[in-house]
């Protein structure tokens, strides 16, 4: 019954929390381009020209050519002084949105690219054919943009080029109006058949749990994304902001972006045997990347012993190879650059990918999320009323040796793991449902 | 008549010939070397198993190794590879040992506890001999952590090089 009210309150809030921000969002005025067929062939032909421009080789600008402008959803909408601009959208998602916008004014056709960055706020403008001319920080709430250091770069601006014309006002170093963009779109949780808003259209399931999968997963699954969704949603509510390179935001992610799709099923899986010692032990579950999504695979083996909280564990640490191996591909995303920054060990010196992304994500894992695993674990046991099984130790310190569950092939578990020995007992327990455990079980 | 017939085919045949690349042991051992001073680079002990394991392909999508990646520029995506991919018959794949003469091809220093432990597959070359494909799975010996890495190889100026790497599975 606590369990229930629990989740009726964090679901009250969480919806809530997402009606407050949609209040919050402005709409753009912005009409559809039905019946304007001239100025959307004036658009296309203004992409085809910048297409024709030659691929630049500064890391800074971007290649149109990676992105495929979405002309179904174009809209047409107004400059203050009444010029029409068509927008295009070239890509978006949870994390980010890119847009054409081609000012038609007279026989002359401008355009102007606008790449947003959710995670950091960052605004990056570029001309139609991909080449940047200016960033800086964008407050999507007041629509105001502030320019990083006005440096004589981006003074070209008013010496000729293609931004000539668009519509930027009040050049110089003080804060400027832009054209607007759409807002940060509210993490959703379209698993709970709510969804919709933001830019991402579809609010379909996102991680689906297979059939023939035992109800708990279903029940476990839920829980997590569900105060995932909670803690993104309450964060951006009152910090403003969210730091969406925190497991929850990882999860929420991964929970509700329409083209990162996760399966949940279980199967058995023969135990792995150690080349040396000849010892086996179990594999609790498996990640994978098969067309069209990510697979994760719970071993029946260990969903017949494991209890719930051991499940959860499992789970938020598979999700976390699921949300890495979506954001390694995500290359085009306005969220990459911070993506690769928060996840440094999954990259060389040089920019490419680690070639063992096992041991590299969880290296990653070990030194950045090992905290926001236990946060998300004691969210799942208090929700759950499960309590510490050892006197001596919190829920808290309980769920942070849980948290190191599978990092044991790590540097950062050998130099920050509290008590290794406690840690793989603890570990062992859940993994067991033996009397030292919290005993909770439902798989 | 006949003899500059002969001659004609004989210098027809010769470019087809040079396409065809001969193969030898050194191509095998160099590819698990190129391929073990890769996972050298990530600082991390390993131990290299001294035999194959064909079991490694199993798992390992050879129509379709993109996963989620909808990258265009993979190399797989290309023609030729695609074709060399497709045309794969795992049946015809057998097991050898990393050694000659019974010494390994990489030695194993200090093998103790706490090391990621790499198992190959046997590596497989496409027809001509200028492509390769090998797997490799990894198991942390004191734990089921691990996973399974495709590599995709090219020959080029007689050198084998690693021109992609597909991580495809995460275990535990």
């Amino acid at each position: 019954m606590k369990k229930h009210l629990n989740l009726i309150i964090s679901s009250a809030v969480v919806v809530l929390a997402i009606c407050f921000m949609q209040s919050c969002k402005k709409d753009r005025n912005e009409t559809s381009l039905q019946g304007k067929e001239d100025l959307l062939s004036t658009a296309e032909s203004y992409y085809k020209r910048q297409l024709r421009s030659r691929v630049s080789s500064d890391t800074n600008d971007i290649n149109i050519r990676n992105y495929k402008p979405d002309w179904n959803n174009a809209k047409l909408s107004k400059t203050a002084e009444g010029k029409d601009l068509i927008n295009i959208p070239l890509y978006t998602s949870a994390s980010g949105h890119i847009e054409l916008t081609v000012l038609k004014e007279g026989d002359n056709v401008t355009g102007v690219i606008k790449r947003l960055d959710y995670a950091t706020s960052k605004l990056y403008l570029y001309t139609g054919s991909g080449r940047l001319r200016s960033k800086g920080e964008y407050d999507a709430a007041k629509k105001v943009f502030t320019k990083d250091n006005y440096s004589n770069k981006f003074t070209t601006m008013s010496m000729g080029g293609e931004l000539d014309e668009v519509p930027i006002y009040g050049e110089g170093p003080g804060p400027i109006i832009i054209i607007e963009l759409p807002t940060n779109p509210p993490p959703t949780n379209p698993g709970e058949g709510g969804g919709g808003g933001g830019n991402g259209g579809s609010s379909s399931s996102i991680i689906i749990i297979l059939k023939n999968t035992r109800p708990c997963i279903s029940d476990i699954k839920n829980s997590i994304t569900l105060s995932s969704n909670l803690a993104v949603a309450l964060e951006q509510s009152f910090m403003g902001n969210v730091d969406y390179n925190s497991v929850a935001a990882m999860i929420s992610r991964l929970a509700s972006s329409p083209t990162w799709n996760v399966e949940i099923k279980e199967a058995a899986i023969p135990d792995t045997v150690d080349p040396i010692s000849g010892a086996t032990s179990t594999t609790a579950a498996t990640t994978r990347g098969v067309s069209g999504h990510v697979e994760i695979t719970m071993n029946t083996g260990y969903l017949g012993t494991a209890t719930d909280l051991s499940v959860a564990r499992t789970m938020i640490h598979e999700f976390m190879h699921a949300y890495f191996e979506y954001g390694l591909t995500q290359t085009l995303d306005p969220a990459y650059d911070s993506f690769v920054k928060a996840n440094n060990l999954l990259f060389k010196k040089n920019g490419s990918q680690v070639g063992d992304q096992n041991d590299a994500q969880h290296e990653q894992i070990a030194n950045s999320y090992v905290n926001g695993i236990a946060n998300a674990l004691e969210i799942y046991a208090s929700t759950h009323s499960i309590t510490s099984p050892d006197p001596a130790l919190t829920l808290s310190q309980y769920c942070k040796d849980l948290a190191w569950g599978g990092l044991s092939d790590t540097n950062a578990y050998s130099k920050y793991a509290p008590n290794k020995s406690r840690v793989q007992d603890n570990l062992k327990n859940e993994a067991t449902n033996n009397s030292k455990s919290t005993k909770k079980k439902k798989c | 008549m006949k003899k500059a017939l002969i001659t004609i085919c004989l210098f027809s045949l010769f470019p087809v010939c040079c396409l065809c690349q001969q193969l030898t042991r050194l191509d095998t051992i160099e590819i698990h070397q190129n391929i073990v001073k890769s996972l050298k680079t990530q600082s991390k002990k390993i131990l290299i198993l001294p035999y194959t394991k064909k079991s490694g392909i199993n798992s390992f999508d050879f129509n379709n190794p993109s996963g989620i990646d909808t990258a265009g520029n993979r190399i797989w995506k290309q023609e030729a590879w695609k074709v060399f991919l497709n045309h794969i018959d795992t049946a015809t794949i057998s097991d050898y040992e990393l050694t000659t003469r019974g010494k390994p091809w990489f030695k194993n220093q200090g093998v103790t506890k706490d090391k990621y432990a790499y198992t190959f597959t046997p590596v497989i070359f496409s027809k001509a001999g200028d492509k390769a494909i090998c797997i490799t799975t990894s198991k942390f010996t004191s734990s089921s952590s691990g996973g399974s890495i495709a590599w995709f190889l090219e020959k080029n100026n007689d050198k084998w090089q690693i021109k992609e790497v597909k991580n495809f599975m995460f275990n535990d």
